[in-house]
């Protein structure tokens, strides 16, 4: 044979460069978490000094102290990468040996036994075959996930199947050999022979399927971390995409969220890449050389290892094996195996994952990091370690002046609050001042119907900046307290119907007091202005827009402002900033001073083909009435006896002949999509048809004379079709005629649940996507906060926590990204609560 | 061979069956916990599946939430997606795997083409996951140095019968291909080792003649195994490219349905713990696993005199 067809004269090279990579990996694994130069739980929301600009994170790769750059949070990429390559190699070589095992043991079943046993073996190999692992490892995550052993039960249950197939036809390969048939001549128990000869030759094969195994099960770990499911402290989350403990899992799972920050994903999944490829090619290069089938040329390391080999076996093995019995002596082989495993790696392999995050062995980044612009907190950060589950301050800061309006949070988690000063300070998660600046012009500031002084908030934007609204002119402040751009304004903006955002908050739509509209885009500013194509105008809504970035509003025209509102006009403008239609809002003119009706709330229809205003409906497309109105709308009375309103439609005394003459309807979209109204206490779900507006259902919340009844201050419906109302009565007139109160209703099943504020609780947040409700409330004498979570059908609080010497509230924000309440109370302290 | 195909499909069918049983059965028990909650009182598993079985004798295969909207149509509109995209990238994975092993196949001396190997290790080690999203990063990427102007040339994200379709299948038939590739060419190179193909040689036939006439019929057992196989292996894979590329499929349906907190991401609560849902996807998914397996099986049967014999 020429040297050049001879495979054992050429370099094994799948062997080689897989084991060079392997062996990367098992370093990176090993030593990972020494070399992390930080901390990589540590978020460091900056600011950062680069050259002679300040940055703020997620930083890009490269940056100084950030070799591969950082998450949103500031946490480094590298660190979490360092640390995350050992729990996923500890999961992937746990569950590749179990598989592995299970494997072997059907394998040889399989191949060793002779019917009925290897049938039904043999079925059960097949059957696990047939179904995807992936599949499997879902349907059981979905099932009985949330624990380690869930997650490896699942990836082990059917991952066996290829190994078992594998063994057994090798097994049946060496059954046939006649060393065999001489053992079984020679009355060789099975056992033995299954030890002593089978297995033996199965090594090489063991081997190389051990390869595979890993680099398969690496594969299905990684694919369903990008699906959600990843180890957190020694836990599975499913679909929690905010990462705690560095995994590659995790690592891929938070970055699919952020495209645009794609570091922390390119990074895993490279080391996944590198991990599958390196076990693909160690497996490939055990199949040449262990080949069994062929003459092996040996090399020096051959040579050596079997020196070596058969001198353990003859020095310690055999003779322990003589002195205690076979048995015992198999013990001793297996404990001196697992000894060797632990002692190559020092026993890293196991230590303890979170307890080992050794700062003092990291460089000290302090060092290398400059110092905030200004350190000064004014009040110190309290924060209280939380209990399991259990609501926690998270921090709290006092704002020296108090505040005129809620604070922002951006997408980066960073809060901004702006003093009554017009100083805006800029919050990092965990509550440490990151900048201060005094806004200069400072923030529009108007009077609120109950006369308290307030301002149109900074808006927070998708590039985590800031966008400031100023009586004259609007302007962008980045993430590190530096202008971008400013836009001068004709009017000062429209106080509380300023500014909306579309879906992707890529543009904010700003109306002034002149009902010009306004499209900013968060890092150039103004990119189109739309002029009202009358005079004297004041918008009466703000923009709302349609999925098709369309824009609506509402706005009234008067000959004199002075002497209120004239014709309310429905306006509809494109998104490239011309004007799609304008629409006479009928029957809007002002009578004795008074618009008779709010056109301050307004709905795009599921479909995007009807726009509601108040209790009217539009074609999206023109602009024109529907055919088909809410005064048209008739139920007959035999169904409204069905539906148990029959009784609320009429007044005292009257007949009720099947149409209603409600005193206030609005026409609303559920989060679930669903058109629904709501007359005095009625909510209809409805639908337009042809045919006119069909009613789907009905329900009364029982708050007593039906038609007659307020709007609710606020209405919704969630995702999971649960109407929830709330009213505040504001006087204590008003709250004679109903109490303050919240309501669910399940209007399938006409279910009605309230929970009664007695107290007089001030409501702060909402969540509409599963209608909890979070109540705070301060009391005097002891000065105490306390504040609530409700959650629908539940009149006792989820949980509750208590802030001592605080008396009074004056506003709160929950924040759904960050699953914060934020609370402002009236001695400037601003306390955040985390559960 | 009409008794092979019989005993076929008769297991075919009970395990589709079971399959279909065990999609109802695996919500059955949270859904049944729900409508207990509320006061309903609730059949067992078995019962209330003889009556599912019942109506869907009728053509009612129930319905998802509160909105009214028919399994049966959700199932359609969702499988017409998954099945649309699993067969151009079945079709195109098995062409381009094909002709690359067939092209790789050096025939003297007979090997593996070094590029096929390297191709194929790093194809069938790279996740669909990760070769989407770098595909997705490249396109970001191609954004932001064009301006937020500048037109994709091809879409990221959601579903058409056009230009939409060429990521998702690009990414999800890379695996399967260089698979086929692999053992295509390896098949094709061993046998082009075989003394067969020597005298084929000395008789004067060309290679294109030995390829075609004698070593394809050889090989085309194993292959149409591996074809079978890269099959299963893209239906594992769709689920991953339609959550990646946001396509309406079953896999999507699937991830929406099984996992709780997607609801978070994406509007699914009607979706959870839907017994008739459930059972509708396992089935379909059931199907197509064993109907790929009868096929493939059928075709072997077929192609290979020895089984029959």
């Amino acid at each position: 044979m020429s040297k050049e067809n001879n495979p054992f004269k050429k370099i094994n090279w799948s062997l080689f460069v897989g084991g060079l990579l392997i062996l990367f990996i098992t370093a990176l694994a090993i030593w990972g978490p020494a070399l992390a130069p930080r901390d990589p739980l540590e978020a460091n929301p900056g600011p950062l000094l680069i050259g002679d600009h300040w940055d703020m994170p997620p930083y890009d790769p490269f940056t100084k102290g950030f070799p591969l750059g950082s998450d949103a949070k500031g946490r480094d990429v590298l660190s979490s990468l360092l640390w995350g390559v050992r729990p996923t190699l500890e999961l992937v070589l746990i569950v590749a040996g179990a598989r592995l095992l299970l494997g072997l043991t059907f394998g040889l079943a399989a191949g060793w036994t002779d019917r009925p046993i290897r049938k039904i073996v043999d079925i059960a190999i097949s059957g696990a075959m047939a179904i995807p692992i992936l599949l499997v490892a879902l349907a059981m995550l979905a099932k009985f996930g949330q624990d380690l052993g869930s997650y490896i039960t699942a990836l082990v249950i059917t991952g066996w199947a290829e190994t078992a197939k594998m063994i057994q036809a090798e097994t049946r390969r060496i059954k046939k050999q006649t060393y065999i048939e001489a053992a079984f001549a020679l009355g060789a128990p099975v056992r033995r022979m299954l030890g002593k000869h089978v297995i033996r030759h199965l090594t090489p094969l063991l081997l190389i399927l051990f390869s595979f195994e890993v680099s398969s099960t690496l594969l299905t770990v990684s694919t369903l971390g990008f699906l959600g499911f990843f180890i957190i402290d020694k836990r599975i989350i499913e679909f929690h995409r905010e990462g705690y403990l560095p995994e590659l899992g995790q690592m891929l799972a938070i970055s699919i969220n952020v495209p645009i920050q794609p570091w922390a994903m390119v990074a895993a999944g490279t080391v996944v890449f590198i991990t599958i490829l390196g076990f693909n090619l160690v497996g490939q290069g055990l199949r040449i050389r262990l080949n069994i089938q062929a003459a092996r040329r040996r090399t020096w390391l051959d040579q050596w290892t079997e020196r070596i080999s058969l001198w353990i076996e003859q020095n310690i093995v055999f003779p322990i094996e003589q002195f205690l019995g076979e048995r015992v002596g198999v013990a001793v082989r297996i404990i001196l195996t697992l000894t060797l495993i632990m002692l190559i790696p020092g026993g890293e392999l196991k230590q303890q994952f979170r307890s080992e995050l050794d700062i003092d062995q990291r460089l000290d980044m302090n060092a290398i990091l400059p110092k905030p612009l200004d350190t000064r907190v004014p009040t110190p950060a309290k924060e209280t370690e939380p209990a399991s589950n259990k609501p926690f301050i998270a921090w709290s800061f006092e704002v020296p002046d108090g505040s005129p309006a809620a604070p922002v949070i951006g997408v980066d988690g960073i809060t901004y609050i702006v003093s009554h000063n017009n100083v805006l300070y800029a919050l990092g998660t965990d509550g440490r001042l990151i900048w201060e600046k005094q806004l200069v012009p400072e923030p529009y500031h108007y009077l609120q119907h109950n006369g308290a002084r307030t301002i149109i908030p900074p808006q927070a934007t998708n590039l985590n900046n800031i966008i400031v609204i100023g009586e004259q002119n609007v302007y962008a402040i980045d993430k590190a307290g530096n202008k971008m751009w400013d836009v001068s304004l004709d009017s000062p903006p429209g106080a509380k119907f300023c500014c909306s955002w579309d879906q992707d908050k890529e543009i904010m739509y700003l109306l002034d007091e002149s009902a010009a509209l306004y499209a900013i885009l968060p890092d150039s500013g103004l990119t189109w202005k739309y002029l009202p194509r009358a005079k004297n105008v004041v918008p009466r809504s703000k923009p709302v827009i349609s999925r098709d970035g369309t824009i609506y509003y509402t706005f009234s025209v008067s000959s004199s402002r002075s002497t209120g509102f004239g014709d309310a006009f429905l306006q509809a403008v494109t998104p490239e900033g011309r004007q799609l239609w304008i629409s006479t809002i009928p029957n809007s003119t002002e009578q004795g001073g008074q618009q008779q009706t709010d056109y301050d709330r307004i709905f795009v229809g599921p479909e995007e083909e009807l726009i509601f205003v108040s209790g009217l409906i539009f074609d999206a497309n023109n602009g024109n009435l529907a055919p088909h109105q809410f005064s048209d709308f008739v139920i007959d009375p035999k169904t409204a006896q069905e539906l148990g309103i029959y009784d609320l439609l009429i007044g005292a005394g009257d007949k009720y002949e099947g149409k209603l003459t409600a005193y206030s309807v609005l026409l609303f979209v559920g989060y679930n999509g669903e058109n629904y109204l709501i007359t005095g206490s009625i909510i209809f779900r409805w639908k337009y048809t042809e045919n006119g507006l069909k009613i789907l259902n009905a329900v009364n919340a029982n708050l007593g004379s039906g038609l007659g009844f307020p709007l609710p201050d606020e209405i919704g419906v969630t995702q999971y079709d649960l109407i929830w109302l709330r009213y505040a009565p504001s006087s204590d007139e008003a709250r004679r005629f109903i109490e303050p109160q919240i309501l669910w209703i399940d209007m399938e099943r006409d279910n009605t649940f309230k929970v009664i504020d007695k107290q007089g609780n001030y409501q702060v947040a909402f969540d509409p996507e599963n209608g909890s409700f979070y109540f705070c409330s301060a009391k005097r004498d002891p000065d105490i906060l306390q504040c609530q979570d409700f959650s629908p059908w539940s009149d006792e609080p989820d949980w509750q926590i208590t802030v001592d010497g605080v008396n009074s509230i004056k506003y709160g924000h929950l924040d759904l990204t960050t699953g914060r309440l934020y609370i402002f109370a009236k001695n400037n302290i601003f306390y955040v609560i985390d559960n | 061979m009409l008794r092979f195909t019989f005993h076929r499909v008769i297991i075919l069918l009970v395990v589709l069956f079971a399959a279909h049983f065990f999609g109802y059965a695996f919500t059955f028990a949270e859904y049944a916990r729900n409508l207990q909650n509320k006061g309903e009182v609730v059949d067992n598993v078995w019962g209330s599946y003889r009556s599912y079985l019942t109506e869907m004798v009728h053509l009612d295969f129930g319905s998802i939430g509160k909105n009214g909207e028919k399994v049966q149509d959700r199932i359609i509109r969702s499988s017409a997606v998954s099945c649309g995209v699993l067969a151009i990238a079945f079709i195109a994975s098995t062409v381009v795997g094909f002709v690359l092993g067939f092209v790789a196949a050096s025939t003297d001396p007979p090997r593996v083409r070094t590029w096929l190997a390297v191709l194929a290790t790093i194809g069938l080690s790279m996740p669909a996951f990760y070769l989407g999203s770098l595909i997705m990063i490249v396109f970001f990427y191609y954004l932001i140095l064009l301006g937020p102007n500048a037109k994709l040339p091809l879409p990221l994200q959601g579903f058409g019968w056009d230009s939409h379709l060429v990521l998702p299948v690009l990414v999800l038939m890379t695996r399967p291909a260089v698979q086929i590739a692999q053992v295509t060419a390896e098949y094709f190179s061993n046998e082009f080792g075989k003394q067969y193909v020597v005298a084929a040689r000395s008789f004067g036939h060309t290679w294109r003649k030995i390829r075609t006439r004698h070593a394809l019929r050889n090989i085309l057992v194993p292959v149409v195994i591996s074809i079978t196989a890269s099959l299963k292996l893209l239906i594992c894979e769709l689920i991953v490219v339609e959550w990646l590329f946001g396509l309406p499929g079953l896999g999507r349906l699937l991830i929406l349905m099984l996992v709780r907190n997607v609801s978070f991401l994406s509007n699914s609560s009607n979706l959870l713990y839907n017994p008739q849902l459930t059972s509708a996807i396992v089935g379909v998914f059931a199907a197509l696993f064993l109907s790929i397996d009868f096929l493939g099986s059928v075709l072997i049967y077929w192609l290979e005199p020895r089984y029959r014999v």
